[in-house]
Formats: C-alpha cells, sequence, structure tokens
C-alpha cells in the first residue's frame, strides 16, 4: 500500500479487497457511487444513470460473493462508461442531439465482458460530441469540468469519464481515444488513462469516428486497475474484422517485472518543441529522471515527422469520421428534423439540427478530403505519411523498450479560451501519433502546475501493451502524484 | 445549412488545408499508403445464419413507420430499384 | 426507322453489368439470414439497420461463390482485394454508403464464349472487365395504395445480401448478342451454384450501357445506361427501343446525351431516369473497418477444385467417353442434373456408345418432352435412373413395344413406380409370342380378303390396313416391326 488509502478515493484493487475481507458489500458501493454521482451534478460528469439496473446487479454480485463465486477482482466493482460505448437497453447518445433518445438493443463487447467479470456499469459520462474535441465543451448536454479547478476543462473528448474518477464517484471508468481522447483528460485529471494496442479491444458497440484509430481503454487512479481492466475487456472478438486474433493479455501478471535494463526513449521533436510549457516539461523531466534513479536507462531517440502528425491525423480521422457519420439521417432511428417535408429536407434538416458546430466542421473537412481530385493529395498522402511515422516508431524502437514524452503541452485550459480550432489541433501533438501508428500509450500523473496536474505519457511497441503499464506501475510504487485528491472531493 | 454557416466553414476549410500543406513538402513517391496498421489475415464468418432481431428492436428507435417498414418523406425523382 | 439499316449505318456496342445475389443463408457482412417475400425489416441485425457501434465481417461462403464465378469465367482471381465504401445518400442505404470494391477488385480479365445468334456454329468471345464483391441495398416500396401520400416506405431485408458484379467489355454488337450472353451467364452461374439466378426474386439483374458509332470508327458514341431490366425478353426489347431512339436522334443531326433510362414494357418504350451531366462523386476510399482480402494460392485452389465439371467440359467428355454428337451432348449437358442423371443411367446399364445414343435418343425425344408437358425438372420428376434402364432394357427384350414404353414415360416421370410392375398391372406385355400373334394373323387375314387380294395385287396400302386391324386386336401390344414381318411371311403364303 503506497498511501493512506482514507486520504484519496480507493482504488478498485483496494476495494476488492475491502469486499473480499466483508468491510463492504457491492450494494453499498454502488449506492455511494450514484449518490457521489448526484451530488457531483456540477461537475457535468453524468449523462445518465442506471440505477435500478446497477443496483440490481450489485445485489446479485454480493449473492456471488456469498456463495464463493466471485468472478475476477472486478466482481461488484462500480464503473462509469462514455457515452459512446453502447450498454443494451440504455442510452447511447454520443453527446450529440442527433442520437438524443436513441436506446441501444445491443451491449458492445468492452461492456459485456466488464458485466461478466462482475464490474457494475451505473451510467454514461458526458464527452465531446461524437468524440470530436479535446475539451468536453461540445456536448449537447453543456460542459464537463475539471475536478481540480472548476473554471477549467477536464480535458476531451473522455472527459467524463476521467472526471468520474477523479473526482472519486467511481474507481474506473471507460473511454476511448481516437487521438489522445483518453490520455489527454487524464493528464487534466490527474488520473491513469490507458489507450491500447490498436486492435487489442474490440470496437464492436464502440460509435465509430475514425474506425482506424479508435479505441476503447481504461481510465483509473492507479496503472495496476488500468491493467486489471485491460485483461478483462480486451482479446479477440470475431464481431470485429480490425481486432487482434490473439487472446486477452497478462499486464496484470507482468506489473512487477521492474526497471532493469530497461531502456527509456526520449524524442527530442517532442522534448524540444517550443509550444511546451516549461513547466510541465520541468516536472516531466524529473518522472523520467526518477524512472532512472529506479533502474531505467535514458536515451535520446528521434522521431522526426513528429511535426507532420497532426495534419496527417486530422487529414485521416476527418475523412473516416464523414465517411462513418454518414448514417446518421434521421431515417431508422435518433432525431428527425420536424422540418423533413422532403427526403432532401429530411437528410438536410435531421444533420443540420443534430450536429454540433465542431462535428460539421470536421465532416465538412472530412468529406473534402475524399471528394474527387483532392482524395491523392489529402487523404492518400496522409496515408503515406503515416507510413514514414511508423517507420520513425519502429527505428526509435531498435533503442528503446519504451518512449517518453509529456502528455499535452499544457495543463488543463480554462472553459471557452480555446476558440480557434486549428489551436485546439495543435494542442493534440503528442498524442496523435500513437493512433496513427497504432501503439499502445499510457498517461500517469507526475506533478502539478499551479495545482492543475500535469501527465507522463509512456509509448509501448505495438502488440506491448504490458510495458508501458509496468513502468507506470513502477513509477507509481514510489511517488504519490496519483494520491493527490481535489479539493472538495470527500474520500 | 445557413449561408453565413457555409461561409464560416468554407473559411475554416482553408485555414486547414493551409497548414496541412505542409505534407507536400515530403516526398512520398515510393512510399505506400498505411490503411491498416495491423496486417491480419482476412477473418471470415461461417455461413450460419444467426436470429434476426425482433421487430421491437429493429423498429424501436424509428422515427416513422408504417407497420413493420420505416417511413420516410416521399422519395421526388424517379428512383432506381437496383 | 428500319433496323436493318441502323446496324448498316452504325455499329452497335454494348456492354452489361449484371449484378447476382450468392447463393448463402446469411448475408455479407453479418449473419443475418438471407429470405425473400419476408415481412418488411424482419430480416435484419444492428448491422443491416447501421445501428450506432456496428461493424462488418466478410461472409467466408460468399467470397468462396464468387472467387467461383471469377474462376469458371476465366478471370484472373487477384490474391488481395480491397474493399472501399461508396458513398450516397438514398433511405435504401442505411450506412450512407455501400461496401464494395472499387481500385483493387476480386477479379478482372475474364470472358465468356457464347454461340453466335446469327450462326450456331460460330462462337464469339465476350470479355469481362471485373468481377467484384459487394453488399446490396434495401428496397424502397412503393405501394400503389401510398400513391399521393407523403411518405415511401423502407425494407431493409435486402440491405447485405452477397452480391458479385459483373461488368462485360463493351463486346457485344446486337439486342440477341446481349440476350444470348445473359442466357450464358445465367446458365453458368447455376451450374456451378454461385446463385440460384432467379430473376423473380431479384437474384440476377442487369444494366446495359449502349451507344452507336459509324463503322470503322474506334472511338465510342456516348452511352446511355438502361436499368431496371428484369427479364431477358425486357432486355432485348429495351435495347432494341433504345438503339432506334438513338439512330433517329443521330439521323436527325441530334447529339446522344449521356442519361440513365428506364424501360417502360407496357409501351415498350425507354425514357429517361435521369441525365448525368456530371459523374456522381462516391468519395471511394478502402474500407477501415475490413481488412484487404487475402486469397492464398492454396485456397484460390481447392475452391478451384471443389468447382463441379463445368458444361463445355462435361458435353466434350460426353462426345469423347460415348460418341454422342455434338449436339445430343449439349441438350444432355445443358442442365446438371440431366447431365448427372445420363450419367448415372449409363453406370447402371452400361457405358456403351450404342446404350448411350439410346439412352439419348429416349431422353430428348420423350423424357424432356414429358418433363416440360408437365412443367417438371428431371430433378423433381419421380423417373429415376434405375426405372429408365429397366424400361430400355424391357423394350430391347421386345418383352413391351416402343408405344407402350413411350407411354410409359410419362407416367413414369409424374407418378415413379417399377416398370416391371407397371406393365404387368397394365397387362402391357408385348404381344410377341408367335402361336398368339400367329392366331391373331390368321383371325385378320381370313377376316378381311379383299385386303389380302389387292396387296398380292401390289397395294401396300393393304399392309398398312392389316397391320393396323392387328395393332387393334392385340391392343397395341404388339412390336410394329414384328407384326409387320409376320404378316409378309404369312401372306408369302398365298391364298390358302
Amino acid at each position: 500500500m503506497r498511501d493512506d488509502p482514507g486520504n484519496r478515493p480507493p482504488t478498485a484493487m483496494e476495494l476488492q479487497n475491502m469486499l473480499a475481507e466483508g468491510e463492504t458489500t457491492s450494494a453499498q458501493l454502488v449506492e455511494d457511487a450514484l449518490s457521489r454521482a448526484k451530488v457531483s451534478d456540477d461537475l457535468g460528469i453524468f449523462v445518465s444513470l442506471r440505477e435500478d439496473s446497477a443496483i440490481k446487479e450489485a445485489q446479485a454480485s454480493d449473492r456471488f460473493r456469498s456463495e464463493k463465486k466471485a468472478r475476477s477482482r472486478l466482481e461488484g466493482i462500480p464503473v462509469a462508461i462514455k457515452d459512446n460505448i453502447a450498454i443494451a437497453g440504455e442510452p447511447l447518445g454520443c453527446g450529440s442531439k442527433i442520437l438524443d433518445g436513441y436506446i441501444s438493443p445491443f451491449s458492445s463487447t468492452a461492456v459485456e465482458r466488464l458485466r461478466a467479470f462482475g464490474a457494475i456499469p451505473i451510467g454514461a459520462t458526458n464527452m465531446d460530441e461524437f468524440a470530436m474535441g479535446s475539451s468536453t465543451e461540445h456536448s449537447i448536454h453543456g460542459s464537463t469540468r475539471n475536478p481540480w479547478q472548476r473554471d477549467r476543462v477536464p480535458g476531451g473528448s473522455s472527459g467524463g469519464s476521467a472526471a468520474a474518477v477523479a473526482a472519486g464517484v467511481v474507481p474506473i471508468a471507460l473511454g476511448s481515444d481516437t487521438g489522445g481522447s483518453i490520455r489527454q483528460p487524464a493528464s487534466f485529471c490527474g488520473v491513469v488513462g490507458m489507450k491500447p494496442t490498436y486492435g487489442r479491444i474490440s470496437r464492436w458497440g464502440l460509435v465509430a469516428f475514425a474506425s482506424s484509430l479508435d479505441q476503447i481503454g481504461p481510465i483509473a487512479h492507479t496503472a495496476e486497475d488500468c491493467a486489471l481492466v485491460l485483461d478483462c475487456i480486451g482479446g479477440s472478438d470475431s464481431r470485429d474484422s480490425t481486432c487482434l486474433p490473439s487472446g486477452s493479455t497478462d499486464c496484470y501478471g507482468a506489473l512487477n517485472a521492474g526497471l532493469e535494463n530497461l531502456v527509456i526513449g526520449l524524442p527530442k521533436e517532442y522534448f524540444q518543441s517550443t509550444g511546451v510549457d516549461a513547466e510541465v516539461l520541468e516536472k516531466v523531466y524529473d518522472a523520467v529522471k526518477h524512472l532512472e534513479e529506479a533502474g531505467a536507462e535514458l536515451r535520446e531517440i528521434s522521431l522526426p515527422h513528429t511535426e507532420y502528425a497532426v495534419s496527417t491525423y486530422y487529414l485521416v480521422a476527418t475523412a473516416e469520421a464523414s465517411s462513418n457519420l454518414a448514417r446518421y439521417d434521421g431515417a431508422r432511428y435518433g432525431k428527425r428534423s420536424d422540418a423533413a417535408r422532403s427526403l432532401v429536407g429530411m437528410y438536410e434538416g435531421s444533420r443540420s439540427e443534430g450536429f454540433g458546430e465542431e462535428v460539421k466542421r470536421r465532416i465538412f473537412l472530412g468529406t473534402y478530403v475524399l471528394s474527387a481530385g483532392y482524395y491523392d493529395a489529402y487523404y492518400r498522402k496522409a496515408q503515406k505519411v503515416r507510413t514514414l511515422l511508423r517507420r520513425d516508431f519502429e527505428e526509435a524502437f531498435l533503442e528503446c523498450d519504451v518512449i517518453a514524452t509529456p502528455t499535452c503541452p499544457e495543463v488543463a485550459f480554462p472553459l471557452g479560451s480555446k476558440l480557434d480550432p486549428l489551436a485546439m489541433y495543435l494542442s493534440d501533438v503528442f498524442t496523435v501519433s500513437a493512433n496513427l501508428v497504432g501503439v499502445p500509450g499510457v498517461s500517469l500523473p507526475c506533478g502539478f502546475k499551479e495545482g492543475l496536474p500535469i501527465g507522463l505519457q509512456l509509448l509501448g511497441q505495438a502488440g506491448d501493451d504490458a510495458m508501458p503499464l509496468r513502468i507506470a506501475h513502477e513509477y507509481q510504487k514510489t511517488t504519490n502524484f496519483h494520491c493527490a485528491v481535489p479539493p472538495g472531493v470527500a474520500p | 445549412m445557413s449561408e453565413t454557416e457555409r461561409e464560416k466553414l468554407i473559411a475554416e476549410l482553408e485555414i486547414f488545408l493551409d497548414y496541412v500543406d505542409q505534407l507536400e513538402a515530403l516526398q512520398t513517391d515510393d512510399v505506400d499508403p498505411t490503411y491498416h496498421v495491423t496486417s491480419l489475415e482476412t477473418p471470415m464468418r461461417s455461413d450460419l445464419p444467426g436470429q434476426p432481431l425482433s421487430s421491437e428492436y429493429a423498429l424501436g428507435n424509428a422515427p416513422d413507420r408504417r407497420g413493420s417498414a420505416f417511413a420516410v418523406p416521399k422519395v421526388i425523382e424517379a428512383d432506381d430499384e437496383g | 426507322m428500319n433496323t436493318q439499316r441502323i446496324f448498316s449505318d452504325y455499329e452497335v456496342v454494348i456492354g452489361l453489368e449484371v449484378h447476382v445475389h450468392l447463393d448463402t443463408e446469411a448475408k455479407l457482412f453479418t449473419s443475418c439470414p438471407v429470405s425473400y417475400g419476408a415481412e418488411p425489416n424482419t430480416r435484419v441485425s444492428e448491422v443491416c439497420l447501421a445501428l450506432p457501434g456496428t461493424l462488418p465481417v466478410i461472409s467466408e461462403r460468399a467470397v468462396d461463390r464468387a472467387v467461383r464465378a471469377a474462376l469458371v469465367t476465366q478471370c484472373k482471381v487477384h490474391p488481395i482485394s480491397v474493399f472501399a465504401r461508396k458513398h450516397y445518400f438514398y433511405p435504401d442505404l442505411p450506412k450512407g454508403y455501400q461496401i464494395s470494391q472499387f481500385e483493387e477488385p476480386l477479379a478482372t480479365g475474364g470472358h465468356i464464349e457464347i454461340s453466335d445468334p446469327e450462326d450456331a456454329s460460330r462462337h464469339l468471345r465476350i470479355g469481362l472487365t471485373r468481377i467484384h464483391i459487394e453488399e446490396d441495398a434495401g428496397k424502397s416500396i412503393h405501394d400503389q395504395a401510398l400513391a399521393g401520400s407523403e411518405v415511401t416506405l423502407i425494407d431493409l431485408n435486402r440491405a447485405g445480401v452477397p452480391l458479385i458484379e459483373i461488368v462485360s467489355e463493351p463486346d457485344l454488337r446486337s439486342p440477341e448478342e446481349a440476350v444470348t450472353y445473359l442466357r450464358t451467364l445465367h446458365r453458368i452461374l447455376r451450374y456451378v451454384d454461385v446463385s440460384n439466378v432467379d430473376m423473380e426474386k431479384g437474384q440476377f439483374r442487369c444494366d446495359a450501357n449502349i451507344s452507336l458509332r459509324p463503322h470503322g470508327e474506334v472511338r465510342f458514341g456516348t452511352r446511355t445506361e438502361l436499368k431496371n431490366l428484369n427479364s431477358f425478353r425486357s432486355v432485348q426489347s429495351a435495347l432494341h427501343a433504345e438503339i432506334i431512339r438513338q439512330a433517329e436522334l443521330l439521323e436527325g443531326g441530334g447529339e446522344v446525351v449521356q442519361a440513365t433510362m428506364g424501360y417502360d414494357a407496357d409501351r415498350d418504350r425507354v425514357f429517361v431516369m435521369r441525365l448525368k451531366e456530371n459523374a456522381d462523386d462516391y468519395r471511394y476510399f478502402p474500407d477501415p473497418d475490413l481488412i484487404p482480402l487475402r486469397l492464398s494460392p492454396t485456397r484460390i485452389d481447392e475452391i478451384r477444385d471443389s468447382l463441379p465439371e463445368l458444361p463445355i467440359e462435361r458435353r466434350d467428355r460426353f462426345c469423347n467417353l460415348f460418341g454422342l454428337s455434338t449436339y445430343d451432348a449439349e441438350v444432355i449437358t445443358s442442365s446438371r442434373p440431366l447431365a448427372d442423371f445420363f450419367e448415372d443411367v449409363l453406370a447402371i446399364g452400361g457405358e456403351t456408345a450404342d446404350f448411350a445414343k439410346t439412352v439419348s435418343n429416349w431422353i430428348q425425344r420423350d423424357v424432356l418432352g414429358a418433363l416440360r408437358d408437365r412443367d417438371l425438372d428431371i430433378e423433381t420428376s419421380s423417373l429415376t435412373p434405375d426405372a429408365l434402364v429397366e424400361l430400355l432394357r424391357m423394350v430391347e427384350v421386345r418383352r413391351v413395344t416402343v408405344k407402350s414404353a413411350r407411354d410409359l414415360i410419362c407416367e413414369l416421370v409424374v407418378s415413379g413406380g417399377n416398370p416391371e410392375d407397371l406393365v404387368e398391372q397394365r397387362g402391357l406385355e408385348a404381344v410377341s409370342d408367335s402361336s398368339i400373334l400367329d392366331t391373331v394373323i390368321q383371325e385378320v387375314v381370313s377376316e378381311n380378303p379383299d385386303a389380302i387380294s389387292s396387296y398380292h395385287a401390289g397395294e401396300e396400302k393393304s399392309l398398312n390396313f392389316l397391320m393396323g386391324q392387328v395393332m387393334r386386336k392385340t391392343k397395341g401390344k404388339a412390336e410394329a416391326s414384328t407384326v409387320r414381318t409376320f404378316l409378309i411371311e404369312k401372306l408369302k403364303v398365298g391364298p390358302t
């Protein structure tokens, strides 16, 4: 035990121990979570709660436990699910008007597996509409606020999930990451967030934004909890053609392998970038030095095409998004415009009224990027640069086992302060490469600037999800940034 | 979409395209595009038919229906059946 | 306008695109069942409805059928082909895009041999540009009851059904060639179980591209596209009508405008559905949810080995092995069940050239006729190979007359049974016992002295008359040739 658990919200592991010792019940945990969810309503974390179902499932979990049939270390643990990950019978809104009121008839594979292992989803968390955004300000439900400072953004698009964990409502949450949407809010909210290797977790039931980039991932206080969740929900799924065929991982089992002989690569393009806040850089350097003291070797490496990553990302992501969102037309589900008197009216009205500004912007861009005459110069070109980025990483990993960078160039910015879309996009510079290339990435808290969390990002080789988690776990054994509690959050 | 909205989007599009033009500097003639980061064997399904959705689920979210069909505003032009 | 003149003034250039439903139980990218005629939206899954969070996974059998179609038409099957999204907005297209193949299709560069409609002894080779896999869209229901109403109804049962699109080179030069090509393609696909190609169920749909150009001109004229041609007849009529329309336009100094045309069968008229001023921009790009289709050479070989023998190969084999004429072999191999039946008969009755010829004759002359009259196929009829062999044996040993046997074929086709039993039940045993025959002949001779006299006077006709009398008395159970022989013998004896 690293720190006094009474000081901060408990991890899933700690709760599991308490449940096992009989110190609490799942019904109690779920009720607590639900009441905290309501109390923190001003943070705008949840868009819906599934109270009755959660309580029933908690009771069932307690029964399992009493019959000695606990299914996993997640048995009876309350979790929060981002509003773009399907739960059968529950609303799946994606923060959008066009899906307002839509009830999904099926569950995502990730949620199915969580529930099969005994975890209990208590509700859906707020997000940027259709996962497009880095601040969770673009949602019809309004903005989510950063628990550390309520006039700041929690990051996005999984801002609600990150805040849910940071505010101590639930110990673990699921988010989705297309260009940094788990890692960046985790960094802003002082929690651990992970984007696994592309294909590690089935995308069945994840509302698609950019299909070749999207991944579901865990958010928690510790790398240990993240490993638990990853092992539970990951693995082959015959419903997703892009899902890796291997079985589930054992990241949890690999957590304590230590740092001896590991080489941590520091890409000079990230550390020498002019747009990074000086204090952020300082704290991240401190963090990697700490890892060096613990036995790892630091080495400077190069990822030469870094400056092209944001362009590449936004060309690919908007193109795929414009296609994936073509199905939202008000014909078979979702909101149909009242003004729909003609077929054309139905399409234009429903989509114009149903999509927010950022979504429209990206669909517009994406449609352009794919159109005849521009396809080669934009989309195809971007996919070629993507290959160059892949090569950068492949070569870098010949010299190191893991790559360390700041997660973001800055700490959480004030609500409403980033009005220029391009400026917003540019702040994704450190996270987008991992999605383009498909490698796993973990963000963990490594310091504070003026009371706002700073995130350290660890990137592993494709397929090596265990490595960044192991290093994060090692770091968390001898530091306590992840134990800090936002003001006003009771244990 | 209103005229002002459209104009705004076009202006933003231009700014964006200006930025991404930086990619032109890169020599990529001999580079293959990465459409998929994984190099999997094509996963395939067997031909066993499963259970279709019940009408309740299939039409449960429908904004408008007639019987078990989805109803949409009339298609104006003569359409292709194909 | 005179079509003959048109053909002498212009070269007609036709290319055909055929969409074929593959023979599978489940859809292309989801295990939702395929069915026809079901209540709207009762054969749909989450994937068919394009619900948020759904993903496609391809059917192995659909790929297998598609590869079959490519192999059987001599196409090059590409070891890697890519699925692409084709975008357009239409209510019967739930995702707002169709999953198809674009730059890298499954197969390219094949051909089909058809017989020249003008000269059956000549063959024409029609090139195939490509074959690719794609999913079908749903249906807009245009109900009569809804005419004048504000809504169109959408049924997505058909959305996602596996299709191949077979695109021919513009090698066809007349509506008759076009129909011959379609019939040949139809037969081949059925033969190798790629599809049931039931046109009434929309499993075989044809669009035609047609243009005219002066003879000798190498550039193509502007073409129009004819859609929704749902029978061979309408293909022929529509093409004819369009040829005339284009020719009249050109004669009048006008220009053909690129357009999508429909055909009104009732009025035998083509009409413009949509002018195609600009090509539609479908914004094709490789589907990120589907990795490229990789077919190993082993896999392709396995599929090739699993192909049933093709019609032409079987025909040639029948000629070589059984000494059948090309014509006979073509008739017998025109359907696979018929060819199978033929081989089964020979397997039981002996694989000799004589027997083969006999069987072939009986099939063509009697079996096929009986099937046609009762609207049956060989596989739905009750005639078994054993029964036919039995029957032919009985004819050979003269246990039953040819005529009786021919009648029995009809019965066997409809209700089956054992020829031996039937002959006994009906008392159809041929009268070939010479003593019985002798008695009957004796009777006839004594009853018809005038006929005898005229026969001896040189009237051949009287013999036929006498034969008729014998046949009547024996109720047709005497073999005609036997009766003739006996009669002549008898009459030689001279008036008694």
